[in-house]
């Protein structure tokens, strides 16, 4: 199992204070960086959410602007980068009822970004190239699952598995209790669990 | 040796999704592999955790941009933010629903002020006003055309109000303390239900004078009326008193006498 990316959630760093100090100044290096710090982490978060690169890229930009407006807010209660990760997070869910009203849930193609941009992981050592290609049947088939459930439970699995958050993080991102998002893991993997079992 | 307590297998399920994210704890982890060893289902079920978490990895890595995918997001994101230098209240309004919490937070605040008022709007509605005190009561009596609160205009149907036949004496012995000299003096009031004056004004031209205020005060706390009265039932009037010199006095002299009183004017 790979170990999970353990980000400080007690304090959040003085550097982090700082930066969002100067940002809330407007001061303009201490926007560019942050934007050069967090950019590849909101627009990875933010392609897995909505699984489009035009609408992460777009989602990105309006997230990095909503930070800018509220850094003022920032308190220090959580570390800065699960700060932004709420940010993220609540743009994406906004956008999915945005497109979900306009019925354009289901054109968002998946088959079609595997298809551009798929290529096979590397295989493990002494892997077979049928046991390869099996593991990325496999992977594809989950991901499409994954893409298919409800966005809470979708968004509580991909901080937890892909940016490896705490429990306590994934609830401040998502703003719900621990218990919630226990329960929202339990029925994402239950889901992602007969998928497996599908032949 | 003390061998930890067995676990059911729900809760064995439960343990081994905390277990797998790195949460459970040291204690509960040793009976989990406790459990595990001698449960084949849970095994399976943690061996399904593992796949699932390595097949979504290896999905994200298929899926993974390079990093010229968001070359351009930091320039475009500097860009657009020097042209808003300071946040104009509709992008203020924009982000407030950007945020979905803050939106539920302020769609239910709306949600139980209209409720309020709903609630209290039927209560106001449906309440019989049995009790004058009640709130039905008040607010019946004082949005009723003709109270005190809503006075009616002298018109056709109105009896004029009449100084009462006790304070009439007082009202022709009141003199202010020296001799009035404005030539144009009108008097506006509400005289109520009761035959009392009410938001009494005194109109003329030039400066404020203190001693026509004071007999205008003593004239409206002991003069009384007998009310005016609509259909018979006594009713608020708005009135209008012109005013005139008498020639009681041996200089010209303004006064407040019963004759005027019992000449208003009529309504505006």
């Amino acid at each position: 199992m790979k170990p999970a990316r353990v980000i400080d959630w007690s304090e959040p760093a003085d550097s982090e204070c700082n930066i969002a100090e100067r940002c809330a100044t407007g001061e303009p290096q201490a926007c560019q960086d942050l934007v050069d710090t967090h950019q590849r982490m909101v627009y990875h978060l933010a392609l897995q959410l909505l699984n489009n690169h035009e609408d992460a890229l777009d989602l990105s930009q309006d997230a990095f602007l909503t930070v800018f407006r509220s850094i003022h807010r920032f308190r220090g209660d959580s570390a800065l980068q699960t700060w932004i990760y709420r940010i993220v997070i609540n743009h994406a869910r906004n956008r999915q009822r945005w497109w979900r009203r306009r019925r354009r849930a289901d054109e968002v193609s998946l088959d079609a970004v595997i298809a551009e941009r798929g290529e096979l992981p590397a295989p493990a050592r002494g892997a077979s190239p049928e046991a390869a290609l099996d593991q990325k049947q496999l992977s594809g088939r989950l991901w499409r699952a994954l893409n298919r459930l409800p966005f809470d439970q979708r968004s509580a699995l991909v901080l937890r598995e892909l940016h490896g958050m705490r429990y306590v993080e994934i609830a401040f991102s998502l703003g719900v209790s621990n218990a919630a998002v226990k329960s929202r893991l339990a029925r994402a993997r239950q889901t992602l669990r007969s998928e497996l079992r599908t032949p | 040796m003390r061998h930890p307590a067995s676990i059911r297998c729900s809760t064995g399920r439960t343990w081994l999704t905390a277990a797998h994210d790195g949460e459970l704890s040291a204690e509960r982890q040793v009976r989990l592999h406790a459990h595990l060893a001698s449960c084949a289902d849970c095994r399976g079920v943690r061996d399904d955790l593992t796949v699932l978490a390595t097949a979504l990895r290896q999905g994200a890595a298929q899926h993974r941009p390079d990093r010229w995918a968001f070359a351009r997001l930091a320039p475009e994101v500097m860009a657009r933010k020097a042209m808003e230098p300071d946040a104009h209240w509709r992008q203020r309004l924009h982000d407030v629903s950007e945020d979905g919490q803050r939106l539920w937070m302020i769609a239910g605040s709306l949600a139980a002020t209209l409720t309020g008022a709903i609630v209290i709007s039927v209560l106001v509605v449906l309440a019989v006003p049995t009790n004058p005190g009640s709130l039905a009561g008040l607010l019946r009596a004082s949005t009723a055309l003709g109270s005190n609160a809503n006075p009616l205009w002298l018109v056709a149907g109105v009896t004029l109000p009449r100084v009462a036949a006790d304070t009439r004496a007082k009202a022709m012995l009141m003199q202010p303390l020296r001799p009035l000299g404005i030539p144009n003096l009108a008097l506006t009031a509400v005289v109520t239900r009761e035959g009392q004056l009410a938001s009494v004004e005194v109109l003329h031209d030039g400066v404020p004078d203190a001693a026509l205020t004071r007999a205008v005060s003593r004239l409206a706390s002991d003069v009384r009326f007998e009310p005016a009265r609509a259909l018979g039932a006594p009713v608020a009037v708005n009135v209008v008193w012109l005013l005139e010199r008498t020639t009681v006095a041996p200089a010209p002299m303004a006064s407040l006498t019963a004759r005027d009183l019992t000449t208003p004017a009529g309504g505006d």
